[in-house]
C-alpha cells in the first residue's frame, strides 16, 4: 500500500476517535512542553548568569597574578614585558590591599583595589550608581560598595556621593615601605554589585604613595580567540592566568547539572505521557483487531499493517511534539510577561528568564518522534502478527 | 435438480491432494478436515453445504490461504500457495481471490467507497485508478450511490453487497463466499444469491460458496456435501430454468474488464494465461 494512502488511513483512524487522540496528544504536549519550561528556564539562568559575570570585553581579557613566587613578580617591568607580547594591546594592573574604613564614629575591615579608571569598562561584575563619576578618577576619589557602606553605618545609595571617609591602608605587601597609608578620601559615587565591603581607589594615587608592585594584571588581547594562546605564553612565562571562560566553563558545569534536574521533572511527565500513548494504541489495536483481519484477508502484507500503526503513533507524537514546543514556548511567554510585570512595578530591571537554543528544540522534537515510534512500534508488531482468522474471529 | 456425469469439460482451477487440518486444544488434537482430495473447475458455482462444524469454512480459509493444512496441496491453477510464505499468498489471495464473509468486515476509519478499493490500494494501484475500479465495483451490485457512506451505515443487505463489491473490484478468477446470506433476511439474502448467480452465469466468475442453506444448492452448477471433515459427494448438476428465468438482468462488467495475465475473459469464460 501507498504511503499517501496508509497516511490517509492512519489520519482517518485518528480523527474517527477525536477525543481520545486529542487527549493522549494533549497529555504528551503538556508533558513536552514542562521540559520546555524547565529546560529554557536553565538555559535562560545560564545565559542571566554569564551575561552578568563577562561581557565581550571581558572575554578578551586574562588575569594575570604572579603565583605565590618572590622571583616571578607584577610591577611596571613586567607589566611592559606583558604588554609586549603581540597579542595584548592593554595591560591593567590592579593592586588588592587590605584596608580599615571610618566614616563619623564607625570602623570597618574592607578592601581596597587600587584601579585605573580604564578598567570598569572591563570589569562587569563592577558596577556603578553613576559610571560618569569616574570619568576623572585620581587622587583622593573613591568608589565604595554599597556592602562597605552599610557596615559603617551609612546611607545606601546615591546620598552618600560627596560624604567623606578615612581609610588606614595597608601597603606593606606590595610597597617597600612598612608604613600604611592614612588618608581622608572623597566618595564619587557607589557600586551596587559586590556583596563584598570593598573600596576602589585611583591606582596612580596609591602608586604616588609607595604601591611598586600589582597582586594582578589584566591583559587585554585584541581577540577572544587569541586569549588561549596567549595564556599559554603568560603560563610559560611563570605567571597564573585565569580568564572569564573559566567561569563561563563553571556556570555551564553547574547549569548542566541543574537543566538535567529540571527536564527530570519533565520527563517523568513525559514517561506517564509515553505510557498513555503506549496504552492508547493498545487499545487501538484491540478495538482494529477485526479491521487487521480483514485487512490481511484482503492481501495486506504484514509490513503494512506495521506502518498503518507506526504511522498512527508517528502522527501523535509530532502532534504531541509541534504543541508541546508551542504550549512550552507560549507558557514561558507568559511567565516571562508576568514577571516582567511584576518586576516593572517594583522597580526592578527585566530580565530574560528563558532561552531556546534551537538544537535543544531540535532534540527535544527528535526524541518525541523516536520515543513515538519506539511506543508504537510493540502494538504495531504484534498486530502485523496476529492471525488473519483469529482476528476476524476478535469478538 | 438434475444430475449429470460426474466429469466435465471445463478447466480445473483448484486442485486439493491429499488434504488435511488437525486442530491443537490443549493436549488433544482434534482432525477438522480430511482426508480430501478434490478438483474445482473454472467458472463453475461450486456449492459447499453440511452440518456446523463438517469443516467448509476450514475448508475454504485452506484453499484461499489463510489457513495452512495438516497435509496436502493446494493448487491454485499452478501455483502451490503454501509453497509461498504469509506475505507472497497475501498478495496472491488479493490477485486471484475475492472473498465475501458471513459477517461484512469493514475499516471502519473509511467509507463504503475507500473500503471497496483497499483490495487495490494494497496492491499499490494508482489512487484514481482504485477509487475508479471501486465505483464501477459498487454499480455492478447497485450501491453507486452509497459510495461516501460509512459501511455501517448501510443495511445488512446493502452491507453484504458493498462487501462483494469489494471482493469483485481486482477481478479475481475466484470468488469465495463464506455463508454470504447468513445474516440476512429473505429479501436481502435473494438479492445476494442474484448477484453472485450473475457474476457466474453472465461474467463467468468462478464461485465457491459455503452455506447452510439447501434451498440455495439449485443455483448451484456443483455440490459439493461434506461430512466429519470429509466430501461425502461432490456432483456437477444442471442449474435450474425455473431459477434462471427470475435472476434479474445486472450490470455486468463484460470485455470491459482490465485484462492482466491469468485474468478470467468474461466473455469466453476461459481463462488466457
Amino acid at each position: 500500500m501507498k504511503f499517501t494512502v496508509i497516511l490517509k488511513i492512519a489520519i482517518k483512524n485518528l480523527l474517527r476517535k477525536k477525543s481520545r487522540a486529542v487527549i493522549t496528544i494533549f497529555g504528551l504536549s503538556i508533558a513536552i512542553a514542562l521540559v520546555i519550561v524547565f529546560v529554557s528556564l536553565g538555559y535562560g539562568l545560564q545565559t542571566l548568569v554569564i551575561n552578568n559575570f563577562t561581557s565581550l570585553e571581558a572575554l578578551r581579557t586574562i588575569d594575570i597574578t604572579p603565583e605565590k613566587s618572590e622571583v616571578i613578580q607584577l610591577n611596571d617591568t613586567t607589566a611592559q614585558e606583558i604588554l609586549d607580547l603581540e597579542s595584548v594591546t592593554e595591560v591593567l594592573p590592579i593592586v588588592e590591599l587590605g584596608a580599615k574604613m571610618t566614616y563619623e564614629n564607625s570602623t570597618t575591615d574592607v578592601a581596597v583595589l587600587g584601579v585605573d579608571k580604564e578598567i570598569f569598562d572591563k570589569w562587569t561584575t563592577i558596577v556603578l550608581d553613576t559610571p560618569s563619576a569616574v570619568d576623572n578618577f585620581s587622587g583622593n576619589k573613591i568608589v565604595v560598595s554599597n556592602a562597605a557602606l552599610a557596615l559603617v553605618g551609612g546611607t545606601v545609595g546615591q546620598d552618600m556621593t560627596g560624604e567623606i571617609v578615612q581609610l588606614d591602608i595597608s601597603t606593606s605587601t606590595y610597597s617597600d615601605s612598612t608604613e600604611s597609608l592614612v588618608e581622608s578620601f572623597d566618595i564619587v559615587t557607589v557600586e551596587t554589585n559586590s556583596a563584598s565591603p570593598i573600596v576602589i581607589v585611583p591606582l596612580s594615587h596609591l602608586v604616588e604613595n609607595g604601591i611598586s608592585r600589582y597582586s594582578m594584571v589584566k591583559a587585554v588581547t585584541a581577540d577572544a580567540e587569541e586569549v588561549q594562546n596567549t595564556r599559554l605564553i603568560l603560563e610559560r612565562m611563570g605567571y597564573k592566568t585565569h580568564t572569564a571562560q573559566d567561569t563561563v566553563n563553571q556556570i555551564t558545569d553547574i547549569f548542566r547539572i541543574i537543566r538535567i534536574g529540571l527536564a527530570i521533572f519533565g520527563i517523568v511527565a513525559g514517561v506517564v505521557a509515553t505510557l498513555g500513548m503506549f496504552n492508547t494504541l493498545t487499545v487501538s489495536l484491540l478495538e482494529k483487531t477485526r479491521e487487521v483481519g480483514i485487512l490481511k484477508a484482503l492481501g495486506a502484507q504484514s509490513s503494512t499493517i506495521l506502518s498503518l500503526f507506526l504511522v498512527e503513533a508517528g502522527l501523535m507524537s509530532i502532534a504531541g511534539a509541534i504543541f508541546g514546543i508551542v504550549f512550552g514556548i507560549g507558557a514561558t511567554q507568559i511567565i516571562q510577561l508576568v514577571l516582567s510585570s511584576l518586576a516593572t512595578i517594583q522597580g526592578y530591571d527585566i530580565a530574560q528568564l528563558f532561552a531556546f537554543p534551537i538544537q535543544f528544540l531540535a532534540i527535544v522534537f527528535g526524541i518525541t518522534i523516536i520515543v513515538g515510534f519506539l511506543t508504537g512500534f510493540y502494538p504495531a508488531r504484534k498486530a502485523s502478527k496476529i492471525n488473519t482468522l483469529d482476528a476476524l474471529r476478535y469478538e | 435438480m438434475i444430475e449429470l456425469p460426474n466429469t466435465t469439460d471445463k478447466r480445473s482451477i483448484i486442485q486439493l491432494t491429499g488434504l488435511s487440518k488437525l486442530f491443537t486444544t490443549g493436549k488433544y488434537e482434534v482432525k477438522a478436515l480430511g482426508p480430501i482430495d478434490l478438483e474445482l473447475y473454472s467458472t463453475d458455482f461450486t456449492i459447499i453445504y453440511g452440518p456446523s462444524g463438517c469443516g467448509k469454512s476450514t475448508l475454504l480459509n485452506i484453499i484461499c490461504g489463510l489457513e495452512p493444512p495438516s497435509t496436502g496441496k493446494v493448487i491454485v491453477r499452478d501455483t502451490d500457495v503454501y509453497s509461498m510464505d504469509e506475505n507472497q499468498r497475501a498478495d496472491f489471495r488479493a490477485r486471484k481471490f475475492g472473498i465475501v464473509y458471513q459477517m461484512p468486515y469493514w475499516v471502519k476509519s473509511l467509507n463504503v467507497l475507500e473500503n471497496v478499493a483497499i483490495p487495490l490500494l494494497l496492491q499499490k494501484a494508482p489512487t484514481d485508478y482504485s477509487y475508479a475500479r471501486a465505483r464501477e465495483s459498487l454499480e455492478r451490485v447497485g450501491l453507486q450511490e452509497f459510495g461516501d457512506n460509512i459501511p455501517t451505515e448501510l443495511s445488512g443487505g446493502q452491507q453484504q453487497k458493498a462487501s462483494l463489491a469489494r471482493a469483485l473490484v481486482t477481478n479475481p478468477w475466484i470468488i469465495i463466499a463464506d455463508e454470504p446470506t447468513g445474516n440476512l433476511d429473505t429479501k436481502s439474502a435473494s438479492e445476494v444469491i442474484n448477484l453472485l448467480m450473475d457474476l457466474n452465469n453472465k461474467a463467468k466468475r468462478t464461485i465457491i460458496m459455503v452455506t447452510h442453506n439447501l434451498d440455495y444448492l439449485p443455483y448451484a452448477t456443483r455440490t459439493i456435501s461434506m461430512k466429519d471433515g470429509t466430501i461425502a459427494e461432490a456432483k456437477h448438476v444442471k442449474r435450474m430454468d425455473k431459477v434462471l428465468s427470475v435472476i434479474k438482468p445486472l450490470n455486468v462488467s463484460s470485455a470491459e474488464d482490465y485484462h492482466e495475465e491469468g485474468q478470467v475473459n468474461t466473455e469466453k469464460g476461459v481463462y488466457s494465461k
